[in-house]
């Protein structure tokens, strides 16, 4: 199960990340973020999230690629060690990082 | 033909004949000559009538009937209606009681409207200005009551309502009466009894008028044919290559075009609707062919390939010159009733009506097709098609003709399949290495029972009882049949091609014995050269084997089964994965790498099949996950890139399922074919310190980066 809460600051969206994003919960998340636009930084918070696998990568990947098209940053935050290490090695950060250093 | 119908046609011919005996008498011999040559006129009228675009029969030569019956008198038109009908009738098909009936029913008409003529105080011989709205109502009255009397017949024969067949004529003839009265008031108009040469001018330009008309329509309706044959050529040749029943776009190019027809749309609608249903299946020679070729059902990402075919046609016809409608309708004939279509997903009245009616009868040539009945065509509507159009589909009586017409191939149909037998033979031989043992190869010729070679002389051959049914099936289908058949004596194994040629059937075999044998010594060869390149690059972490060698995994423990048939069974699974691992002491990391393994082979299930298991087993410490699907397997050549390559996938996903699992997991088994794929993860639970060690450098590293 997923639950994502949404919350806007200024021009910055938070989501917030409960339960475990794989195939089964990636409707749920691409539901959330396909309606984003107008936003200046959007803030996955995962702090909640217990486990994520390469669907669910792929969905953040999704969002990354939109962000692109719209303008707006996307940055990750609180995910556990697990987690965090995965996508360090699937080298999810480094394509943020890298996308958004060009869009600069 | 029931009782009603018979007494009718005699009760019509017995007045027509008694009508004309009386008026017969009645002719002015010295009106004779020109009335004759009237008659001659009018009859070449009659052979060469014109066709117009949207199917109706239309012919000049009742506008003599008229003018005769205005300038002259009543018996001198009958005179020409029978002339007429000499010229029509027994020129097409020489039937006594057709013709009477047909004459009869002429001179009822034109003897009708002579009378309705003096009726409302026009002179028959004797024709002014002040006439012409008496003629109009003359050839009105001649019009309608030659419906009435036909209407009785066609709708018997089409079993339709008589009333509706009356509407639908009498709309029909609408055009074709105002023509005719055009006509018909300008030559009584232009005729002196005392000056006839400016008559003749007028009957002359009216003839040749006729003939230029004719001759115009034919040509746009050939041109229109052509065009047709050409596009319903070419959309068979496509099925031939997507194995779509050969004729299938044909055919339901046919059944749209009658149901817009009844529908009574306009002609460039009619047309624009004819020319989708044809391609509607275009976009599909886009696709993977092995997407149509597959038997089974197909996955999710076969089937959102699948959907796009409408919209690739879509745009592919767009850019045919003239087809921007047709386009539209093959974007949407994928669209159904309740909404539950693609690719827009809209319903009822929203899909352009012209998508509705390709859709329906899309469906009804499947039906059709598959021998079912009507009721199960009803059945749809509501559901996936308009039940307006549904009804009306049902009420045309002549389509349930239409599948079994086409399934007699066309002479260019016989062909391509012809040409497709032998350039697929041909190529085969020459791409084999194994050419010369194609020596074996027999041709033989079936007619009457017999099997001869090509001298003439009665031979046997391998597999006779199989070979007749293929015969007799070819040559009762007109097309050709290829099977592959095996000799259980000698163990032989034969691919049959069947081609017939009218009544004889050539049959041609291939020893294939030789070929399937090394064929399957080269797979054997190349799956042993992936096993040993995949075993030594992945340092023994991912073994390929056959099926067979799985089974033998299968020892110690078994812990729990589940089934993988929704998204939501790769939580289950990795729920009964984790309760497994409850029990042990295991870092977090260690654990969550097992889910993640477990996430992902479970998750590649769905992806490139429809269903799969997950079983558990224990040996000692050591857990296997095996996790098997139904899917086509994955294709040798892909293997390494596959299980190799971070990134890499063959449905175009985030593909880190693979290198992610041969990161996590001790050792990786795998076992693919055609009838699907198994994956058995291996994994010790125990902590090693190794695992702490490599645990600790990334949680080392880690700590060094801020993400933005």
């Amino acid at each position: 199960m997923l639950n994502v809460k949404s919350r806007l600051e200024g021009k910055t969206v938070r989501l917030s990340l409960e339960g475990v994003l794989d195939i089964s919960t990636v409707d749920t998340f691409n539901s959330q973020t396909e309606q984003l636009s107008g936003i200046s930084e959007l803030v996955l918070d995962m702090a909640g999230l217990e486990f994520i696998d390469s669907s669910g990568i792929g969905a953040i990947l999704q969002v990354v690629r939109l962000s692109q098209e719209r303008g707006f940053t996307v940055n990750l935050e609180n995910a556990n060690e697990n987690i965090s290490e995965l996508l360090n090695t699937v080298g999810l950060f480094q394509i943020i990082e890298a996308l958004q250093k060009g869009a600069n | 033909m029931p009782r009603y119908l018979k007494t009718y046609i005699y009760l019509v011919t017995i007045t027509g004949m008694a009508v004309l005996s009386f008026f017969l008498l009645r002719i002015e011999i010295s009106f004779l000559p020109a009335i004759l040559s009237i008659g001659i006129i009018a009859g070449v009228l009659e052979k060469f009538d014109i066709e117009l675009p949207n199917g109706t029969i239309f012919s000049g030569s009742t506008i003599f009937a008229f003018v005769v019956m205005a300038v002259y008198g009543i018996p001198e038109a009958v005179v020409i209606e029978i002339i007429i009908s000499l010229v029509s009738i027994p020129l097409i098909k020489s039937e006594r009681i057709k013709f009477l009936y047909n004459t009869s029913q002429y001179i009822i008409c034109i003897v009708a409207a002579g009378y309705a003529y003096v009726w409302v105080g026009g002179v028959p011989g004797d024709f002014h200005w002040s006439d012409i709205p008496r003629l109009l109502f003359a050839i009105a009255v001649d019009s309608l009551l030659n419906f009435t009397l036909l209407s009785v017949i066609i709708s018997r024969l089409s079993e339709r309502k008589y009333f509706a067949t009356w509407i639908e004529m009498v709309q029909d003839g609408v055009f074709i009466y105002l023509v005719s009265s055009l006509l018909s008031v300008r030559l009584a108009l232009s005729y002196e009894p005392h000056d006839q040469l400016q008559f003749w001018i007028e009957a002359l330009f009216v003839f040749v008028a006729f003939l230029a008309l004719r001759y115009a329509f034919a040509l746009f309706i050939n041109l229109r044919k052509t065009y047709l044959t050409t596009m319903e050529s070419l959309t068979q040749l496509t099925e031939n290559k997507l194995s779509i029943s050969g004729g299938h776009a044909t055919r339901v190019g046919r059944i749209a075009r009658k149901m817009a027809e009844k529908m009574k749309l306009s002609q460039d609608e009619i047309d624009a609707i004819h020319y989708a249903a044809l391609l509607h299946d275009l976009g599909k020679a886009y696709l993977e062919e092995k997407i149509f070729q597959k038997r089974g059902p197909l996955t999710l990402e076969e089937e959102r390939e699948y959907r796009k075919h409408a919209e690739i046609g879509a745009d592919m016809v767009k850019e045919i010159n003239g087809l921007a409608k047709a386009a539209e309708y093959i974007r949407y004939h994928h669209e159904c009733w309740d909404g539950t279509g693609f690719p827009a997903g809209i319903s009822g009245e929203r899909i352009p009506l012209g998508a509705r009616i390709i859709a329906a009868a899309d469906q009804y040539d499947h039906i059709f097709y598959k021998k079912k009945t009507p009721a199960d065509f009803a059945a749809l509507a509501g559901t996936k098609l308009d039940p307006q159009v549904v009804e009306i589909v049902l009420g045309i009586a002549d389509l349930q003709e239409e599948p079994r017409e086409m399934a007699m191939p066309a002479t260019i149909e016989e062909k391509l399949i012809e040409n497709l037998v032998i350039s697929e033979a041909r190529k085969r031989v020459y791409q084999s290495q194994l050419l010369d043992k194609f020596g074996a190869s027999l041709i033989v010729h079936y007619n009457n029972g017999e099997f001869r070679n090509e001298a003439g002389d009665s031979i046997d051959i391998p597999c006779r009882e199989q070979v007749i049914t293929l015969v007799e099936k070819a040559r009762i289908q007109q097309g050709g049949v290829r099977e592959i058949l095996e000799e259980a004596q000698s163990g032989k194994i034969y691919d049959i091609y069947c081609v017939p040629t009218g009544d004889e059937v050539s049959v041609i075999f291939f020893d294939v014995t030789d070929i399937l044998e090394y064929e399957k010594k080269q797979e054997e060869r190349v799956r042993n050269l992936y096993r040993e390149v995949i075993y030594s690059v992945t340092q023994g972490k991912l073994l390929l084997v056959e099926q067979k060698e799985i089974e033998l995994l299968k020892t110690g423990v078994h812990i729990s089964s589940h089934p993988i048939l929704a998204k939501t069974d790769v939580a289950n699974c990795r729920r009964q994965v984790q309760e497994v691992l409850e029990s042990r002491p295991l870092p977090p990391k260690v654990r969550y790498n097992i889910l993640l393994g477990t996430s992902e082979a479970v998750t590649n299930v769905l992806k490139h099949a429809t269903e799969g298991q997950m079983s558990l087993y224990m040996v000692g410490d050591l857990l296997r996950i095996f996790v098997s699907d139904n899917g086509s397997g994955i294709d040798l050549s892909e293997l390494p890139r596959t299980t190799l390559m971070a990134g890499y996938s063959t449905k175009h996903s985030v593909g880190w399922g693979f290198s992610l699992l041969l990161k996590t997991m001790d050792r990786i088994v795998l076992s693919t074919g055609p009838r699907g794929t198994t994956i058995v993860l291996e994994i010790k639970l125990v902590d090693t310190p190794e695992k702490v060690v490599t645990n600790n450098i990334t949680t080392l590293k880690e700590e060094n980066v801020r993400y933005a």
